[in-house]
């Protein structure tokens, strides 16, 4: 489904119309991060493990070619089919020559946000290749036309009775019929026959084993499982960032990858393809599309040591009551800006972020999602393409806050105002940021006055020590 | 050629270098009454089951299974079965019981490591056989339990030259991803039990 070009504003206005919902919304977001806590709070070790989960990835990132050099190596030496995609359109060119060449007709596909960011099965579809997603939450969004709106519960922003529907049309399941156990049972039943029918496989990648050769996948489902070992044909999409040195490099990671997710110890599969089965085929596409980019500015390179847990999404007050679908880019949330700001023609996404820092405290690999998003809008400002109007009015803003004297005599005028007209008639000049929110109360000075006035020799000592130290 | 230009790209990288932290002393030593009692409760949380009763109790239970006209798949050496493996995984998808060694089991989280060297009989072997089963039983040596997944990587350490899969199971298939609602038997086995021998 084509995504509308809109800010990230008018697109969570949208979202933000039902009330009940939004509540429902960030109701069910934050439930996970309580799991969360409760998962992490259960390892005395839980703040090791992510300096060291940090550690590991910035080394792995630091010494990238390497690393895929090696991983390359010990795949051809297991007899691995390792391709190499500078975008998205060669990952895809490199998928279908592959699927073609074993006249595959239909291809089940285990979650992949990788497949999703190179817009895939709409290309396959369009070469006549059935694509069946099979983890449940995107066979629910693939069945309803959508593309996740997270990127471990891809279905979060649907209601049981809106699946029950859905399923209802497109499975003929009974009508009315909303209870999740049966509409999984459904599912299953309908899944195994893909599973069973299907010609070829591909998972996306959670770790890359550079020592090994090797590829680990997780899910809870079993569907990369059952889509992998029962066909000749298996591909495994990965992005460049997905690299670890070695297995004990993995185990740090996937003691916490469930836990920042669900809450869950491990995922119920955790699995290594480390060659192709008997008489079958194993591929490997490592895809850059702007990884390599990023890598060139180093704050935005340590967006790349994400693990894709989701974590940083559920903990998001933002993300929590705007939705998946009003960030313009395929992965929404905190790491969605910090990696997909670029395709975002609104430039708006940066600004859906109250910079609290939530995000930051929750990563278990210490990615600075804040200072990220913050560097993002940075950018903007130095290439000239602020967004909301923003270029405009901001130098000006600037000029207005650099002047002590503007300042004063600005801050004056509003409290005055505030003191004595009534706020009915201020509060359309508030913007945004009034809809739902009242006025303050003017306070009688401004706190430098109060200072002067209460405290004159803290204001004098002040003065001088920034002197001083500046 | 994209490799090359990918490696070539990659030269350009801002990022400053990290040395590789030392992993080896993280993690924590138990005793093997803790190590069971912890596997127990962390498999209890990923919706398997820990059952009593070893060897013994298990080839009971597939007797009475088997009695009761269900199809089983055993691939432990004494634990008799009543379905071979064939060379189409897809013939295994009547498989209501898959008896199935663990290579080691995870007192953390419940998880037991299963090897493509376990998924064999005679000629055939099966990577699909712990996915594709409605049920699945699961066994492993008391003495091959350890503490972590540091200790687990530290037992599989550099893997073996033949070894091309292997799989952390921890409990029976799973989503919640209908309104956050669990449901146990997703596509894989629909419930899992360990048996210590």
């Amino acid at each position: 489904m084509e995504r509308k070009v809109q800010t990230h504003a008018k697109a969570a206005e949208i979202f933000c119309r039902d009330e009940s919902r939004v509540d429902w919304h960030s109701k069910a977001l934050w439930v996970l991060r309580e799991k969360r806590d409760r998962a992490a709070g259960s390892l005395p070790e839980w703040e090791e493990l992510r300096a060291l989960g940090s550690q590991i990835k910035l080394h792995t990132l630091s010494h990238l070619g390497q690393y895929l050099e090696t991983f390359e190596a010990n795949c051809l030496k297991r007899g691995i089919q390792v391709h190499w995609a500078k975008d998205g359109a060669e990952h895809n060119r490199i998928a279908l020559e592959i699927l073609r060449r074993h006249q595959v007709k239909k291809l089940v596909k285990s979650k992949s946000m990788l497949t999703e960011e190179c817009h895939l099965n709409p290309f396959l579809e369009g070469h006549g290749i059935e694509v069946i997603d099979t983890d449940l939450g995107e066979r629910i969004i693939q069945l309803n036309h959508q593309p996740p709106s997270h990127i471990v519960v891809p279905a979060i922003h649907m209601k049981k009775e809106e699946v029950g529907e859905l399923f209802h049309d497109k499975l003929g399941t009974p009508k009315g019929q909303s209870d999740p156990t049966r509409l999984t049972r459904a599912a299953r039943a309908h899944l195994r026959e893909q599973f069973l029918s299907a010609d070829a496989a591909m998972t996306g990648v959670n770790m890359a084993v550079a020592s090994e050769g090797a590829v680990i996948v997780c899910t809870n489902e079993g569907n990369a499982d059952m889509g992998a070992n029962l066909p000749k044909l298996q591909l495994h999409s990965m992005g460049i960032d997905k690299i670890v040195p070695d297995m004990d490099s993995a185990a740090v990671l996937l003691r916490m990858l469930a836990r920042n997710a669900t809450g869950q110890p491990i995922t119920t599969y955790s699995s290594l393809y480390r060659g192709a089965k008997a008489g079958g085929e194993m591929h490997i596409i490592i895809v850059d599309n702007g990884r390599s980019e990023m890598m060139r500015d180093k704050i935005l390179g340590e967006a790349l040591k994400c693990i894709r847990c989701g974590g940083c999404l559920n903990t998001c007050p933002v993300y929590r009551r705007s939705g998946g679908y009003s960030y313009g880019h395929t992965i929404p949330g905190p790491i969605g800006i910090a990696v997909g700001a670029d395709e975002d023609e609104t430039h708006s996404s940066p600004w859906a972020c109250t910079l609290c820092g939530s995000c930051s405290f929750v990563c278990p690999t210490k990615v600075p999602l804040d200072k990220i998003i913050f560097h993002r809008r940075r950018l903007y400002a130095e290439r000239g393409s602020l967004p909301y109007g923003k270029g405009s009015y901001m130098p000006l803003v600037g000029r207005f806050m650099a002047s002590e004297t503007l300042l004063n005599t600005g801050m004056a005028a509003a409290r005055t105002a505030l003191a004595i007209l009534p706020h009915s008639l201020l509060k359309p000049m508030s913007g945004a940021w009034g809809k739902y929110r009242e006025l303050p109360t003017a306070p009688g000075s401004s706190f430098e006055g109060w200072l002067k006035k209460n405290r004159p020799e803290l204001l004098v000592k002040s003065t001088k020590n920034s002197k001083g130290e500046n | 050629m994209s490799k090359q230009a990918i490696l070539d790209a990659l030269k350009t990288s801002a990022m400053a270098d990290v040395a590789m932290p030392e992993l080896k002393s993280i993690g924590n030593q138990l005793s093997q009454v803790e190590l069971e009692s912890r596997l127990e409760t962390n498999l209890a949380t990923v919706a398997g089951k820990l059952e009593p009763g070893g060897i013994e109790a298990l080839k009971a239970h597939t007797q009475s299974l088997m009695a009761q006209g269900k199809v089983v798949l055993s691939l432990v050496d004494g634990v008799p079965g009543n379905r071979e493996l064939t060379a189409s995984p897809h013939a295994l998808a009547d498989v209501d019981f898959a008896v199935i060694p663990g290579e080691l089991a995870v007192a953390e989280n419940g998880a037991v490591w299963v090897t493509e060297a376990a998924l064999s009989q005679g000629e055939q072997a099966a990577r699909i056989a712990p996915f594709i089963c409605e049920n699945l039983l699961l066994v492993v040596r008391r003495d091959a339990i350890v503490a972590d997944m540091h200790q687990a990587m530290g037992r599989i350490g550099k893997l073996e030259d033949e070894l091309g899969f292997g799989v952390f199971i921890a409990g029976p298939s799973k989503t919640a991803d209908i309104e956050q609602a669990l449901v146990v038997g997703a596509h894989g086995a629909c419930s899992l039990a360990l048996y210590l021998i």
